[in-house]
């Protein structure tokens, strides 16, 4: 009795070469197979991922905690290091390190300084940048208009500006995690999907995450020290450009690589 | 009046009203804040809402592309009795890039006594006439040149006055640097058996990719948007974009549409929508390949995109309308349609959404900040010309399985910031300069960077 030959079978028959390789489709026409792999991948991956963050929050919060600990003595001469909770993806509750120290206030002369500064280097960006350096040129601008904005507000209502040190750091370590307890979700949908082996897409995630949970208090650190060098006046700018919108191009950087590894 | 012009300056000086807020006397002031503040919460929201819905339709489209069957319905057709077909080359001081198109549209496999070219010298002041004239007579039964000397200048004017000499079935409109494959003319005009189709679209693959940052970054833009975007739209019967070159025209559809509108910046996406109103299908060929020289330059990619938002939002303008209650267009179709229009319109929203939280950090007013900035912060790192997420450009790369390139998904960045500018500029100079001042369409050419294409080939 003929065996009927199952539609699988004949796929693979359709793009077998004389020696049993594999023909590639043209790019036009390639697809991802759909497996059970396609929807168990992201599935698994993506508990383990919440299941590993959750047993990782705590070793997260004393990392970063005695990172500052270490570190704030040396970069504002106080151990004066208090923990704020914050609320994780409204789900659960974590402790972020912040100093309690509330920054220098801009004297007017700095802010007539970061005024200079800011109209120069945009006039300097303008003549500097011309042909093939043209987005950093938009980059400068955008980051000058934003101290600008900054120094105006400082001069205009010096005590209006509603930000300390401590409130930066906090807020920025508080986003900073949640935007780490949303990367599996956004792994699940952009990454855990491609047909790499589940360890490769396993062992990506871990790169993306444990890069973020070392890249992100370096960076606090770093802010803690302009600030504290600078005074408040360069904090709108670190907030905007250097803050949330930082981790996420490290995120999409670690990404990109990961992404592009051959399986 | 006094009164509603004092509210207004209240509500807008927002230094020396935060600076009064404690002791503010009237209730106005207190009014004007909250007013404010309500303002610009209500753009951030809205700035989220929008971004969430594009992300979603992003994420529909390439999950439908990486695992949905794909739609090629006309792919299999080889043997035929194939239809009439005019090649138009619009071509303006294409004296280096020219020859090169021609002689590859030459090289083709479509049956010679059903083909036909006119290269069209849009009033160029260098040699292209000259190369057009020699190209023809190697060739005289297939090619035709037309000088052009009057007559409104730029593509949509070339292919209004050309259609009236075209007596075939299908035009297909080529631009003077874009380099066929052999079968191409057979695989744009396979879809025209189909009754239903007014128009196709084949996918632009850059060939300059190698030059620089920008050709790097225009390359994965391209891909996501043709790749998955286009054909994610092709799979789910949504609306495919016809985009002006690489793409055919059903003559027929074409006159009843009213021809080329020569008052549009994009005639392409204009014609797409006119021709989806009467009902009828633009398809998309993604195996339809043609190698076309991205911009190498910031400044000529700036007014590239800005030509691109300035039309396609005066498209928006035009049609969005008669779309959203056309009894002709599916539900789905029109949903995609309305998305499509509103891609530009995206830019300055955002760059009016960005404005908005810098001032709410500054006065201290951070709700729902976190989710705003990681949401918008992801937005930094797609495309706003297609407004193509970043995990569409992942995926389409890893459909080219060119899986390096991606690892300059970072450096996207830049392209967004240039792009969101200039986008913005745009749609505030079609605004002011075109809707409100009524000042006639100025035509800018690409600039071509290949060399000495002619003395190569000729």
């Amino acid at each position: 009795m003929a065996v009927k030959p199952s539609w699988r079978l004949i796929e693979r028959l359709r793009h077998s070469s004389h020696s049993g390789r594999v023909i590639t489709r043209h790019r036009a026409l390639r697809t991802l197979d759909f497996r059970p792999a396609s929807i168990l991948h992201p599935v698994v991956l993506l508990s383990a991922c919440y299941v590993g963050l959750a047993f990782a929050l705590e070793p997260i919060e004393i990392l970063w905690r005695d990172l500052l600990t270490v570190a704030i003595p040396h970069l504002l001469g106080t151990q004066n290091i208090s923990v704020q909770p914050v609320p994780v993806v409204a789900l659960v509750k974590a402790s972020v390190p912040f100093p309690a120290v509330h920054g220098t206030f801009p004297s007017n002369t700095a802010l007539l300084l970061a005024a200079l500064i800011s109209v120069s280097s945009m006039l300097t960006s303008f003549f500097l940048f011309r042909l093939k350096a043209l987005p950093l040129r938009y980059m400068v601008w955008a980051i000058c208009l934003v101290q600008l904005l900054a120094c105006t507000i400082f001069f205009l209502v010096p005590d209006k500006f509603p930000h300390t040190l401590a409130s930066h750091v906090a807020d920025g370590f508080g986003y900073a995690l949640n935007l780490i307890f949303i990367v599996p979700l956004i792994l699940a949908v952009t990454y855990f999907i491609f047909d790499y082996p589940l360890l490769q897409k396993a062992l990506g995630a871990a790169v993306i995450l444990l890069t973020l949970v070392i890249v992100i208090p370096c960076q606090y650190l770093l802010h803690i020290a302009l600030i504290h060098h600078l005074s408040l006046v360069v904090m709108p700018g670190l907030f905007i450009f250097f803050g949330l919108l930082f981790d996420i191009a490290v995120f999409i950087a670690v990404y990109a690589w990961c992404v592009s590894w051959r399986s | 009046m006094s009164l509603i012009i004092r509210y207004i300056s209240t509500c807008l000086y927002v230094p020396a009203f935060v600076a009064n807020a404690n002791a503010a006397p009237a209730l106005l002031t207190d009014t004007g804040y909250t007013l404010f503040i309500v303002i610009l919460k209500g753009i951030v929201l809205l700035v989220m809402v929008t971004v969430f819905l594009y992300t979603i339709r992003h994420l529909i489209f390439t999950l439908n592309r990486l695992f949905s069957a794909q739609r090629h319905p006309y792919l299999d057709v080889d043997t035929a009795d194939w239809p009439t077909v005019t090649v138009v080359v619009p071509a303006h001081n294409e004296e280096d890039v020219i020859a090169l198109a021609i002689e590859a549209l030459l090289s083709v496999d479509y049956p010679a006594d059903k083909y036909r070219i006119i290269a069209v010298d849009d009033r160029s002041n260098d040699d292209t006439w000259q190369i057009l004239k020699t190209l023809e007579g190697q060739a005289p039964t297939i090619i035709s040149a037309y000088h052009r000397t009057e007559g409104k200048p730029g593509k949509a004017g070339v292919l209004e006055e050309v259609s009236d000499l075209i007596d075939s079935d299908i035009m297909i409109v080529f631009d003077a640097d874009y380099i066929p494959g052999r079968g191409l003319i057979k695989q744009l005009a396979a879809p025209f058996f189909d009754a239903e189709v007014g128009a196709v679209m084949g996918r632009v693959v850059p060939h300059n990719t190698e030059t620089n940052l920008l050709t790097r970054l225009l390359d994965l833009e391209r891909a996501a948007g043709y790749q998955v975007d286009q054909q994610a739209r092709m799979n789910l019967h949504l609306v495919a974009q016809y985009g002006g070159s690489v793409g055919g025209v059903r003559m027929t559809a074409l006159r009843r549409v009213g021809g080329w509108n020569t008052a549009a910046y994009a005639e392409d996406t204009d014609l797409t929508f006119r021709l989806l109103l009467l009902g009828f299908k633009t398809v998309y060929e993604n195996r339809c390949e043609c190698y076309e020289e991205v911009p190498e330059i910031w400044q000529e990619r700036n007014r590239q995109i800005m030509r691109w938002s300035k039309g396609h939002n005066q498209v928006a303008l035009r049609y969005v309308f008669s779309t959203v209650f056309s009894k002709r267009v599916r539900f789905l179709e029109r949903i995609d349609a309305v998305l499509l229009l509103g891609v530009y319109l995206i830019a300055p929203l955002l760059l009016a959404g960005f404005l908005a939280a810098i001032t709410l950090y500054m006065l201290g007013e951070l709700v729902f900040m976190s989710s705003a900035w990681i949401l918008v912060g992801f937005v930094c790192f797609g495309t706003l010309g297609n407004f193509a997420a970043f995990f569409q450009l992942a995926a389409a790369t890893h459909l080219d399985n060119s899986g390096a390139r991606i690892r300059l998904l970072p450096l996207n960045f830049l392209n967004f910031l240039v792009s969101l500018v200039n986008v913005s500029r745009a749609t505030v100079s079609l605004l002011f300069n075109d809707i409100i001042l009524d000042r006639e369409l100025r035509w800018a050419k690409t600039s071509r960077y290949r060399k000495r294409s002619r003395d190569e080939t000729l």
